[in-house]
């Protein structure tokens, strides 16, 4: 048996101090290789959909839901309430809200555990629009929104709510209505705050007194989810091309 | 090198006394175990990382639950097995021969064991390539997933770079253990070792014979 072992190195153990040691390097620096493999699969797929997002480090959408399934509902079905402190109570059909003067936004999508798809299309009605044909009574100073997966809440000030990159969205990444996955046939776009605050399968807003802190803000997360200023994050703004 | 002796002593049936050990419980039982929790990691990862499986299954909860605890429980079959003084003394003695590369192991990789003239011991360096890898990328996923999962306490690129680092391994993971089953399929004898424990001294002295040659010196000691 020493005919050929002339020599005898532990490589197994170099082999598994090496990977450590390359994990390590990745935790710390992979953030940067990480944007760059994703800026270039961005250019070839915008959006991150499709195979993309099977490629390690593409700019892809996370599906998330907090609940047992994917809620689904149809646009024949779908509707939206309009409650609370207004003089004005509403339901829109999705033919309504399409009825409705017309947004488009063309901005990042950020979520708040770091992935982040650049230059998301998104189009809907301005949710100003919405609260101004509910009139709204004096006491109202915050917006609370519901999803019909039945579990998921948010909620915004009167004031974050009146913003121009704030919509109700019903068209996304080209897509008319938006996909069941990606939270439609209609959901909320908070652009400036992480994406936790982008209700998906929004079913109702509420007028109420007081912001009431929602799923993930019960669990932890801050409720002025402005990006790059809350979370202990430091993100670059999310305005697009 | 008693090795030509001990091919000349081969029984000519397998069924003639022929089956030497090769895995004791402790080892079948580290794999098995090893091998359920990767399973298990793999199957909870799918619907985890690709939207059409997520939307099939839901339930994501349940599954970032699963998927983390059947990944902490990765490495420790492992540990005990190597902690246990009783039980653990052949899976000690197994890791350190894969541990040990010699200059075999660098011939083997030349023809990709193919070479006529090789004479790999226990575990030839694919078999030793294979733990290594598995090894390092059991602790490189838990450390990521780790950071994944529990972010408070670090820097916040650093989920971004666990992240990153946890699905490109996931993805050679599975590409090694797809191979890894398939050399067990293309060499059958190799799957009733690791089920038995047992493997005839003919298959042995064929793939492994510098191992037959090592077995039949401390039996004459």
């Amino acid at each position: 048996m020493t005919l050929t072992a002339s020599w005898k190195r532990p490589v197994g153990r170099r082999i598994v101090l090496g990977m450590v040691t390359l994990g390590f390097a990745g935790i710390a620096f992979g953030e940067s290789v990480q944007r760059f493999i994703g800026g270039a699969i961005s250019k070839v797929s915008p959006g991150g959909g499709g195979l993309a997002s099977l490629i390690p480090g593409a700019n892809s959408f996370r599906i998330y839901t907090v609940t047992d399934s994917f809620p689904s509902e149809s646009t024949q079905d779908y509707t939206l309430k309009v409650t609370g402190l207004i003089d004005n109570p509403t339901t829109y059909t999705f033919e309504d809200l399409v009825g409705l003067p017309q947004t488009s936004l063309t901005k990042d999508f950020q979520c708040v555990t770091g992935w982040r798809v650049p230059n998301v299309h998104w189009k809907g009605v301005l949710l100003s629009e919405i609260i101004k044909r509910a009139s709204v009574q004096p006491r109202a100073q915050a917006v609370l929104f519901h999803s019909f997966d039945g579990v998921y809440t948010e909620s915004l000030t009167l004031d974050q709510a009146s913003r121009n990159d704030v919509i109700v969205a019903y068209e996304m990444l080209g897509q008319r209505p938006i996909s069941s996955e990606h939270g439609g046939p209609v959901r909320l776009y908070v652009a400036p705050m992480y994406g936790y605050k982008s209700c998906k399968w929004l079913s109702e807003i509420e007028l109420s007194d007081k912001v009431i802190p929602g799923y993930w803000e019960d669990l932890g997360y801050d409720v002025n989810a402005w990006i790059g200023r809350s979370n202990g994050r430091s993100d670059a703004p999310v305005d697009g091309a | 090198m008693g090795l030509a002796v001990s091919e000349l002593e081969l029984p000519p049936e397998d069924s003639l006394g022929g089956l030497i050990p090769r895995f004791d419980l402790t080892e079948r039982l580290v794999h098995w175990l090893t091998a359920l929790f990767m399973f298990t990691c793999i199957a909870t990862a799918l619907p985890l990382y690709i939207p059409p499986f997520a939307q099939l299954i839901g339930r994501r909860e349940l599954l970032v639950v699963i998927h983390v605890y059947s990944g902490i429980l990765l490495v420790v079959p492992t540990l005990a097995g190597v902690a246990s003084k009783r039980w653990g003394s052949q899976l000690r003695d197994d890791l350190k021969k894969i541990n040990r590369w010699d200059g075999e192991d660098s011939m083997w990789f030349k023809s990709w064991g193919r070479d006529p003239l090789l004479l790999p011991g226990k575990f030839n360096a694919g078999q030793k390539a294979n733990s290594a890898f598995i090894a390092g990328a059991i602790l490189v996923m838990l450390m990521t997933g780790v950071v994944m999962h529990w972010f408070g306490p670090f820097p916040v690129s650093w989920r971004t770079g666990a992240t990153f680092i946890h699905d490109l391994l996931a993805y050679m993971i599975v590409v090694v253990i797809v191979g890894h089953i398939g050399y067990a399929i293309r060499y059958p004898a190799t799957i009733r070792a690791i089920v038995s424990g047992k493997v005839s001294r003919r298959w042995a002295s064929e793939h492994a014979p510098a191992w037959v040659g090592e077995l039949d010196r401390s039996d004459q000691n």
